[in-house]
């Protein structure tokens, strides 16, 4: 093959021009216009996926592990808020639940980077509860907007659906 | 007397957990600071991801509720952000790196175009060069 050859050469310049264009493109697009997100995940005591604790005593703890990714092209000062609620007040994406605040987990993270950390939380219902009704753990993501100094709410949460009981089960 | 003993010990409680949570507030605030240095410093190009981890060490601290060991912590990113501060500000920035590689990836197809002929014909050369040419009738 003579890559000399007019009809081997342009062909070659093509794929060079080609491959030149996305590769620029690629770079220009990863500093300037990054896809900006942050997540929140819900892990079991060992910091793994499934295996949840289903039941749980009213008032006793339960051991979980929450995660964080921070993908927002800067470093982001994150905060986990945690409530007990119910079916009818878990977080929307929009709002967050209306369920009082038990407990805060505070995060900082540098872009694309995560962490896993466990959490002891209390069972605690916002109000008297039946035996074996079924209640929300709700973990809220809130992150710090540093313009006005003020947390707001990401809308990313996880929630865990949990019977509580008053007495220890056999 | 016990009375009185019981109420000295409300009154400890009470100073006890209000100056825990005013602790716990104050280290809050001064997080936020902390932060909001760290992102000015890394908006003018300065590399602030060991002040950011160790921030997060600190915030890991005081989620376990160890507010003094955390407070430590804090204090060492926070004198890490007073020396960057202090500092001059790097010339060069990421988006200068970033648009530098660019252009030099735009400019590659015209190099590409001049310097590949003759780098054939170089090597074209180079491997015939014990080639010996011969006439014959």
């Amino acid at each position: 093959m003579n890559i000399l050859d007019e009809e081997v050469f342009s062909v070659i310049m093509a794929i060079i021009v080609i491959s030149s264009i996305l590769s620029a493109g690629t770079i220009i697009r990863e500093g300037f216009y990054r896809d900006s997100f942050s997540a929140i995940g819900l892990l079991n005591k060992d910091c793994l996926l499934g295996d949840y604790p289903d039941k749980a005593l009213v008032n006793g703890t339960i051991e979980l592990c929450i995660f964080i990714y921070n993908h927002e092209g800067k470093p982001i000062l994150y905060k986990v808020l945690y409530k007990v609620g119910f079916n009818n007040t878990i977080p929307s994406n929009t709002t967050p639940s209306i369920e009082p605040i038990i407990r805060e987990f505070y995060s900082i993270l540098n872009h694309n980077s995560n962490t896993t950390f466990k959490v002891n939380i209390q069972v605690n219902p916002p109000r008297s509860i039946k035996d074996g009704e079924t209640l929300a753990l709700i973990f809220e993501l809130w992150r710090l907007n540093p313009g006005n100094k003020q947390w707001e709410y990401t809308g990313r949460w996880v929630h865990l659906y949990i019977k509580a009981y008053k007495v220890p089960l056999e | 007397m016990n009375s009185t003993y019981t109420c000295i010990g409300l009154i400890l409680l009470i100073i006890i957990s209000t100056s825990y949570y005013t602790l716990a507030e104050d280290f809050v605030k001064r997080v936020e600071d902390a932060y909001i240095r760290a992102l000015k410093l890394n908006e003018v190009g300065f590399d602030t991801s060991n002040i950011v981890s160790t921030l997060n060490s600190a915030l890991t601290l005081y989620n376990q509720g160890d507010i003094v060991r955390a407070s430590n912590t804090l204090t060492i990113a926070e004198q890490e952000l007073s020396r960057l501060e202090a500092s001059n500000p790097p010339l060069i920035r990421e988006y200068h790196l970033r648009l530098s590689i660019a252009l030099l990836l735009l400019f590659f197809p015209i190099l590409a175009y001049f310097s590949i002929p003759l780098l054939y014909l170089e090597l074209w050369f180079r491997l015939r060069r014990s080639w010996r040419i011969e006439y014959t009738r």
